[in-house]
This record gives C-alpha cells, structure tokens and sequence, in this order.
C-alpha cells in the first residue's frame, strides 16, 4: 500500500515492544471528553470553520492597510494585527494552547498550492542544512528589526503588506517544497507561538499507546483514504469505512504535516494542533491532553528534534522579548541617544542594529553564564554549551511571562476598540456611522501593572518549577539545591528586569532618536 | 549543486505528471490577475483622505498654545478664508491619536473666541511619543480639515 512504502521510505520509528507508553507523556484529563468537542475535532472541515473567519479578517486587513486612513489607531490592520492577534494568542497560549495556528488562514493556500504543484516540472527538499531552526532565528530576528526599523506598528499600509507577504511566502514555500515545510522551517509567527505555547496547558498524547503499536500505517503521521470501497488510486493507506472506530466521513485524512508521530510527542513545538492527527487516525486514539504548565520544558523534550537551534529559539525570543518592550519606555531613547553619540551616527537602522545585538549577546551570556554556574554548583564540571543545553529551557518559560505580559497589557488598554475600528473601515468609505472612540479600555489603568505583574508571578513560578525539576532530575539528593541556586538568582533578576521595564510609563515614538531640535 | 541540493533529502519527491498547457484565460487567470493590478495600485500608501478634506474655501492652521508636555495641551485654531477673513460659527472638533494602535484618542471641542479663533482648551496629552492631532472643520454644511503632528517629550 502507498502509506506502508511511504512510512519505510521516511524512515523508522523505533518501538519499544514492552507495553504502555512510548515516551513521558502526561496522563491527564481528556479534553475531548468534553461533550461534542471529539466530533468537532474529528469532523472533516472543523480546520476550516475557523480558518474562514481569520481569513476574512486577514482581508479587511489588506483592505483597509492599503487603501484606508493611515493612522494606527483608526485602521483595521493595525489594530487588528498588532493589538488584538498579538493579545489573543498569549490568552490562548495561556489557557488552552497554540489557537491561531491551530485556525490559521495561511494554510487555506495549500489548495492552490497543490494545483500549482502539478504546473512544476520537479518537486523539490526542503534542504537538509536548513531543516532546524536556525533560519527561523534568522528570520525572527529580521522581523523584530524591521519591525523597529519601519515603524510596523505605526504603518497600517506596511502592516497590510507584511501579511500578503506572509500569505505569498506561505504558497511559495507549499509550493515548491513538501506541505508543511513553511509551519516548521519558515514561519515566523508560527515557530513563535511554537515556542510560547511550550507552557501551554495542553499536548497532543496518544490515548491507548498499545493501539498505536498495533497500528500498521500510522495514519496519524501519513494520513489515509476512507471510502467504502477501495480507490483506483490512492495517495495514502487505504483503510475502508468499516475499520474507523468513530467514522468520521470519506475522503482524504492528511496526517501530520511537521512529522510528528502522536505517541512520541513530548513537546508542543511545531505542534500546530491541526487537528490533522484527530481526523486521520482510525482509531479515534488521539487525545488533547491537559497537562502542567512548563512539564514538557523539565523534560529535556528536544533532545530529538534539533535541541541546540530549538532552545537558541526559545532563548532568544525571551531576550528579544525584552527589547520590544524595552524599546517603549523612555529610558531606551536616552540609551539611544548615548549609543548615537558614541557611534558618531544618526542612522537609525544602524542603531537598533547594536542594541539588539547588545541585548541578544548580553541575553546569551547571562543564560549560559547562569547555566555554567548552575553545573559548577550542583558538582558538575561540564562546558558551557552543555549546561546551556540542561537548563536553557528555564528561560523558555520566562520567555511567555515578559511576552504574556507586554502583549496583555496592550490588548488590555485598547481591545475595545475594535468596535469603533471597524465602524470607522465602513465609515471612511461613506457609510453613515459615528464611531465611538471611547471605547476602548477593557480594565482600569490602575489595574494594569497589577495583571502585568500577576502574569509575572505565573510564569517565573513555572520557571522556577523547570529549574527545580532539572535540578533534582541531574544532581540527586545532595546537590540539587546548590545546583538551583544560581538559576534562582537568575530568574529572579530576568523577573526583576521585567517589572521594572513594565512598570516604566510608555513613550510611543516613531524614531529612536527623535526629532532634530 | 544546486539541483542535488534541493532533491536530496528525506522528503520523498512528488511523482511528475505529464502537464500540457492552455493559452486560453480562465476565470482564476483573471482572478489572479486582477489580484496582482490591484496590488500594484497599492505600491505606495494612500493619502489620508480623513485629513486633508476640504474644497480649499476653509483655510486650517492649528498651533499648541504652550511647548509639548504630557498634561493640558491647549490648541488655537484659526479659520479663514482664502482671502484670510476670519470664519466663525464653524464647528471645530480635535482628535489627537498616537501612532500605536489601542490608544484611546483624545477627543476635544474647539469654542470660538471670535475672528476666527477658536480654542480647545480641554486638548490634552496622555503620553508622551508622537501624535496626530486631526482638525475636523464643518461650516456652511461643508467639511474641512487638517493635520498637526506633534512630538511630546518625556517628562
């Protein structure tokens, strides 16, 4: 059959041939035990329920970036991309786990992908070098600088550009290389929400782990065609009607399309909870598992999956998470300023250059730094990169708290005003409204560095629970508590940092430097 | 090199298919390609319409009473003609925006003073960063208006 030749042809899975389960995967409550949510999962076109909306929002998007008033406050580009998805993803990320990528509008063009596909002569590999993470880092890091650099924020045109571009690159990439290469390898918003949803309070688990070694296909990972009789064609296993457990409709089941395998999963990154995996397996044997924040991050879950680039990833966006929000207060703008005189230099693009290589080098040092003398402590006399790669994970977690916070706080002052937002798209184009532009402030401001610092607490609590687990998991009885002490001090400080950056009043400017006087 | 390096690789390749090509305009051509004119239309931004309404019988020119501070912010504004005669009995609203989306606006009115001169006292910066102040004139039934950027210091 096409998905045996296939599933030899990527390679083998090796098995454990005792029983239960392959790997640590938590054992917690079932969320699609909840009524009607394992239909919703299963049904054939759940994806697609919440891609249409996101993607008629991604439309008023472009619309109203390209050709509507260009004032951040008043646009649908601006506030929708940079205000109200940026808020919503950390919430959900927070509550549930990855939901945009799970309602992502991007993959909508993976059927005109699949046509396009036949109009090439050669399909290609995604390359072997670039299978890791590093290109995202590459590509995050042009993001968070352009992002500065041009003013984003402030651009609804730029912004209403970025996403065609995100819509372009997400063919183009489909296209020529194997479906998903783009979600894994490319994508920057996706492989951020991957890194962040690594504290969610879910996972994908294999329900029975004994029915997935039974399983001959693993549709889950291959995908599978149902019919009542079988095909002339086929372009994954055949496995009639009358073998799914929970039909679930005939057609074709597409398996996971960033190679994970259910019963292996010990991380949320480059799970885009698709539901691809639901959908395909016969056996309904798949579960969406609640779990402790921050339990897959004390399990060294990235061993197999590249961990080095993977961890740099999420290491990175913690640090760079501080300068995005760094470069909102005024104490930045006098760094600036100083930079500038020392530099001999009004280039602004140039600026933001050094600081955030400043930051990312300062922030690598700090975490491998506090790494190595983690080891040192706990008696360990290992290389730096070694203990980096053992507790590297910790910053991860602090990572969610700045960005969960910094993202919070700017849904929270102005996601009301998505109402008089969109009145205003149809007003400018001559329609009879008058928006109310009072509307905009979901919490007092006085609540707000309170929530700031709650988010905080959270998540340096679950950072402080990886470092605790990490500690007693590699130093036994004996040395733990020494080993914990400078990842202690560590994440205090990061915790410290963060606080005293967030409780700073903002100051919105255009330009790094200002205006001449 | 090229080519092996981009068909090397664990990903099995696609099957190619035998493809043959028509000429003849389909409706996802023209849909593809009314796609690509509309998105050349849109190489530069568009002026903000919002901002420079008016047929030109109104002339708007709005300054800051005091030096930009976060705090009271009054704006004068003068009405005129094209000849410069002052306009009164206009209405006058002032919207003041910051470049980051979600910021409440501040919204004020402008009362006439006479000649033309008409004052927003209640005008107020709530942050310091850059904003946009939009002028909104309605006299005679028309509307007008205009812009005023202003960068506020810190404290």
């Amino acid at each position: 059959m096409a998905g045996a030749a296939r599933s030899a042809r990527r390679g083998r899975v090796e098995l454990p041939v005792n029983q239960g389960p392959f790997v640590d995967q938590p054992r917690g409550f079932d969320l699609f035990r909840l009524p009607g949510l394992r239909r919703l999962a299963r049904f054939k076109y759940a994806r697609l329920i919440f891609q249409v909306p996101l993607l008629l929002l991604a439309l008023f998007v472009i619309v109203d970036g390209l050709t509507g008033r260009q004032v951040a406050p008043r646009n649908v580009a601006t506030s929708a991309v940079w205000l109200h998805y940026r808020g919503l993803v950390v919430i959900a990320i927070a509550l549930f786990g990855n939901a945009f990528c799970a309602a992502c509008p991007l993959m909508l063009t993976r059927g005109p992908s699949r046509w396009l596909k036949r109009l090439l002569p050669n399909s290609f590999n995604w390359p072997k070098a670039l299978r890791n993470k590093w290109l995202v880092i590459a590509i995050l890091l042009l993001f968070f600088l352009s992002y500065e650099v041009f003013d984003l924020w402030a651009s609804p045109w730029l912004t209403a550009w970025l996403a065609i571009g995100y819509f372009g690159a997400a063919l183009a990439i489909d296209t020529l290389f194997p479906a998903g290469t783009f979600c894994r390898y490319v994508c920057p918003l996706g492989n951020f929400n991957f890194a962040l949803s690594t504290v969610s309070p879910t996972q994908i688990t294999a329900v029975d782990p004994d029915v997935c070694r039974a399983c001959e296909h693993k549709p889950c990972l291959h995908g599978r065609e149902t019919y009542a009789a079988a095909p002339a064609t086929s372009q994954a296993a055949f496995i009639p009607l009358t073998d799914i457990t929970n039909p679930n409709g005939t057609g074709y089941f597409p398996g996971c399309e960033t190679d994970l395998f259910v019963p292996t999963i010990t991380s949320n990154m480059d799970c885009t909870l698709c539901m691809n995996c639901v959908r395909a397996c016969p056996y309904d044997n798949v579960a969406l598992t609640v779990r402790t924040p921050g339990r897959e991050l004390a399990r060294d879950p990235w061993a197999r999956r590249g961990r080095l680039a993977v961890l740099a990833m999420g290491v990175l966006l913690a640090f760079w998470g501080v300068m995005n929000a760094l470069a909102m207060i005024t104490p930045f703008y006098d760094l600036a300023a100083r930079v500038s005189a020392f530099l001999s230099t009004r280039n602004e693009a140039l600026l933001l250059i050094v600081l955030y290589a400043a930051v990312t080098v300062l922030g690598l040092a700090a975490t491998v730094g506090a790494s190595w003398l983690a080891d040192r402590a706990g008696g360990k006399n290992t290389a730096p990169m070694q203990a980096f790669r053992r507790w590297g994970y910790v910053t991860v977690a602090l990572g969610f708290s700045f960005w969960g916070a910094h993202y919070l706080f700017h849904f929270l002052t102005g996601a009301l005003a998505i109402v008089p937002v969109f009145e205003h798209f149809f007003e400018y184009r001559g329609w009879l409204l008058d928006p109310n532009w009072r509307l905009a402030q979901m919490v007092p401001t006085r609540w707000l560095f309170p929530i700031q610092a709650f988010v905080a607490v959270v998540y340096t609590s679950v950072a402080l629970y990886v470092a605790v687990r990490i500690a007693r998991r590699d130093f036994g009885t004996r040395n733990w508590v020494l080993a914990l002490w400078p990842m202690l001090i560590y994440v205090l400080l990061f915790t410290a940092l963060q606080l005293i950056i967030l409780a700073q009043p903002m100051e919105m400017r255009g330009t790094v430097l200002g205006p001449l006087p | 090199m090229l080519r092996r390096l981009f068909t090397s690789g664990r990903f099995p390749a696609v099957p190619v298919r035998n493809v043959t090509f028509s000429l003849e305009p389909s409706a996802a051509h023209l849909l593809g390609l009314l796609l690509v004119v509309t998105l050349l239309s849109a190489c530069k931004p568009p002026p903000d319409r919002a901002a420079t309404q008016g047929d030109g019988s109104v002339v708007i020119v709005a300054e800051l009473v005091e030096p930009p501070a976060i705090g009271p912010a009054p704006v004068v504004v003068r009405l005129t003609d094209p000849e410069g005669e002052g306009i009164d009995g206009a209405s006058v609203r002032l919207e003041g925006d910051m470049t980051h989306a979600g910021m409440v606006p501040v919204l004020a009115d402008a009362v006439g003073a006479g000649d033309g001169v008409y004052r927003a006292n209640d005008m107020h910066f709530t942050m310091a960063g850059d904003w946009i102040i939009t002028i909104t004139v309605t006299a005679d039934g028309k509307r007008s208006s205009s812009v005023l950027l202003v960068n506020v210091p810190a404290r």
